[in-house]
């Protein structure tokens, strides 16, 4: 088996019963993760149930704020009620990639 | 050559790729029972796209699209990425017994049949002054591109090898259907369609009957297997398995468009024979649900819910153990492994 590489973390948060807009903002993170092999983790919360993970400093810090959907790259919030632009989120994946991964959210 | 086993040559003129699908697994599971003949089966297409066993149709084909031209969208019973097939291409399936066979050829498992039927195929391109290269895992390129891919299922005993070879098929009309994750050629510097496959008949730099290519395609297989062939029809019984089949499974939308389980969590790698995606949902540090998605290679399809099923109710490093002590092929365990263990909840919720 080979060792494990550390990923950088996408989060988005979405209702239970997932609306269209929440299924499209997940397909989009979803096919981030596909793009970029070995480099992404992605983490879907459900509102009104505690995350069953630890989430980002980001993620936590914007907390009461968000709304529904919302993303997150790297702690850093891309999506907050509306679909953002795809190319836009996948901007914001790269520039955060391209930092050491000493810099990306446990 | 009196030593060589006979098996049947088959070209049933069945057009309609949900149909096609039964007629491949009705012939898989008579081979495995014993009351069906090892087959070489050649066919041509209506225009449709297929997907892979363990991809969802909605990641790597253009749904809208394909609604639009009236293309039917089906499950296929194999692994292997998303094709779009339509009457400029052909394909041929192989369906035998196994162990007799790799004994019979002296092969060391099914991984090699890849490569000696990738040259036949070579073969059938030089003929038409094409120069082309086996490409591992399953491919055969002309100058980097595409021309030719195949795919392996294993069912009992049986083993089905198939392959598709594009001579003048409409590519356009590919590129507009298939939307397979960059990923899957993320490392081989191109991404659209046009860049990465090529038809025959364009590389010839003439037009090309596929069914001349064809003809000429299953005298070849026939010396890559060591086999006579002998033409014949389906069997009874094999006509009723296809009707059952094409009834229940290949034309219903719970085959193929199937609804993934809500997961929570989602990885992707690239083994060598594909892209693995690894969904899963985890409590308490425990794994409840896992799915496996992608184009990757794995002879027999069941292994991989087998596993599955077994991974069930285990923490990250041991479900990565069982995972890595698996059936499965090399490359597909050790990255379902690490993905496991990737994919495990990076810490508590508190």
């Amino acid at each position: 088996m080979t060792e494990p590489v550390r990923r950088m973390r996408l989060e988005v948060l979405v209702s239970f019963m997932p609306t269209r807009k929440c299924r499209a903002l997940v397909a989009m993170c979803e096919d981030l993760v596909r793009r970029f092999p070995d480099e992404l983790r992605l983490d879907v919360y459900e509102v009104g149930s505690a995350p069953r993970v630890k989430v980002t400093r980001g993620y936590a810090a914007a907390d009461k704020r968000k709304k529904v959907p919302s993303a997150f790259v790297n702690g850093l919030q891309v999506a907050d009620g509306e679909i953002p632009d795809p190319s836009f989120v996948e901007q914001r994946v790269r520039e955060e990639l391209a930092r050491a991964p000493d810099a990306w959210e446990e | 050559m009196p030593d060589r086993p006979t098996w049947r040559l088959l070209v049933d003129g069945v057009r309609e790729p949900r149909r096609h699908f039964a007629v491949e697994e009705a012939i898989l599971r008579g081979v495995d029972e014993g009351t069906s003949p090892e087959t070489l089966r050649l066919r041509r297409f209506d225009p449709s796209v297929w997907v892979g066993v363990f991809q969802d149709p909605a990641e790597d084909v253009d749904l809208d699209a394909c609604r639009a031209i009236g293309l039917p969208v089906v499950r296929r019973h194999n692994p292997g990425g998303a094709v779009y097939q339509d009457d400029g291409s052909f394909c041929f399936s192989a369906s035998f017994r196994l162990a007799p066979l790799l004994a019979r050829l002296g092969l060391s498992g099914p991984d090699e049949i890849y490569r000696s039927v990738g040259l036949a195929v070579a073969g059938a391109c030089a003929r038409y002054g094409v120069r082309a290269e086996v490409s591992p895992v399953n491919d055969v390129t002309l100058g980097g591109r595409k021309v030719y891919g195949s795919a392996q299922v294993q069912w009992g005993a049986a083993f089905a090898h198939s392959g598709t070879l594009l001579v003048r098929a409409d590519l356009d009309r590919m590129a507009r259907v298939l939307s397979p994750s960059r990923l899957k050629y993320a490392d081989r510097g191109f991404i659209g369609v046009r860049e990465r496959v090529v038809n025959l008949a364009e590389a010839a730099g003439r037009d090309l009957d596929p069914d001349e290519v064809m003809g000429d395609l299953a005298t070849r297989l026939g010396e890559a297997f060591q086999v006579c062939l002998d033409p014949r029809g389906l069997l009874p019984t094999e006509e009723e398995a296809i009707e059952a089949l094409h009834r229940d499974k290949f034309s219903r939308d719970e085959w193929n468009f199937p609804v993934a389980p809500r997961m929570r969590t989602l990885v992707a790698a690239r083994a060598r024979s594909g892209v693995v995606t690894l969904a899963t949902r985890w409590e308490g540090g425990k794994l409840q649900e896992a799915q496996v998605r992608g184009d990757f290679l794995v002879p027999d399809p069941n292994r991989v819910p087998r596993l599955l099923a077994r991974l069930a109710g285990h923490g990250a490093a041991a479900a990565a153990g069982i995972a890595s002590g698996s059936d499965l092929p090399e490359d597909v365990r050790s990255t379902l492994a690490r993905l496991l263990l990737e994919s495990a909840p990076p810490g508590d919720p508190s």
